[in-house]
């Protein structure tokens, strides 16, 4: 599992994953994901290139968004595929993490006030 | 005779990554599409990570054994282990969160397994939890191991205790 950062406004983030979100690879991200979760008012986390889910990779991401949330912050997913946007809605996530199809829209979204 | 393929793990986290790499070889010649694939894989995966995590008193080692096979519509998966017994039908699933703060972030493997497979069966067999997963599949059986019979009804491997495993 891949994970790249890139800064895309005063403390907003878009995380870039890449790769398998299964015990593996969530391991393999979770403390810095965590921190960087912790440490930003907006994220936008890109999962384009996350080609599986697994629950313990929901795990991960709801820890960072309530993380984001608790500070009044705003934490959104980009692009899932198919087989990740189905376990995402399986699961009654997506309301609380919305999803995007446009990179624009997810960092307007996650750089908006509290 | 329906050819079954067989693996085994030990009750380590680390060992569910074999899972997806073993299943992944098996695609091709069972004749599995990616969507099948990936279903078997998450409910693997979720059903691998509760036994591995509870179903064993710490510091000992055991054997989580795997055996899957298809016939023309179904692909059979059967997990055994020898740990406390657990019957994933009955655990009492956890509300839909209405927001994040009360969202769990536990119980979460076993609603996506019963969502993903389209059949569970549990099973005690004496010392041993035995769980079938079925997942239906419309791609027709690869012709280079055809002559496959179909399941039976009352298959001992399937619903028995005492099956060749």
């Amino acid at each position: 599992m891949k994970m790249v950062v890139e800064p895309v406004g005063p403390g907003v983030v878009k995380v870039v994953l890449d790769g398998r979100l299964d015990i593996t690879g969530a391991g393999s991200i979770d403390l810095q994901f965590n921190a960087i979760a912790g440490s930003h008012r907006g994220v936008v986390v890109d999962l384009a290139g996350v080609s599986f889910l697994a629950s313990i990779g929901i795990r991960t991401l709801l820890l960072g968004a309530k993380a984001v949330q608790r500070r009044g912050g705003h934490f959104v997913l980009l692009n899932p595929v198919d087989q990740v946007e189905r376990v995402l809605d399986t699961m009654g996530v997506i309301d609380l993490m919305p999803i995007y199809r446009d990179n624009e829209a997810a960092v307007a979204a996650a750089s908006a006030p509290a | 005779m329906n050819q079954r393929h067989r693996l085994t793990l030990r009750n380590e986290r680390a060992e569910i990554a074999r899972v997806s790499a073993w299943i992944d070889t098996l695609s091709g010649p069972l004749g599995l599409s990616s969507r099948t694939v990936q279903a078997v894989q998450l409910c693997l995966e979720e059903a691998l990570t509760n036994i591995i995590s509870h179903a064993f008193a710490p510091g000992t080692v055991h054997d989580v054994r795997i055996t899957l096979w298809r016939d023309d519509t179904i692909l059979h998966v059967e997990v055994t282990d020898d740990g406390v017994p657990f019957d994933p039908m009955t655990y009492e699933l956890p509300a839909a969160p209405r927001d994040l703060e009360s969202a769990p972030i536990g119980g979460l493997g076993i609603k996506l397994m019963r969502s993903f497979a389209d059949g569970i069966a549990y099973r005690r067999c004496g010392a041993m939890n035995r769980l079938t997963l079925s997942f239906l599949i419309a791609e027709p059986v690869p012709k280079q191991i055809g002559g496959l019979e179909p399941a039976r009804c009352g298959d001992r491997a399937v619903h028995g205790c005492r099956g060749d495993l």
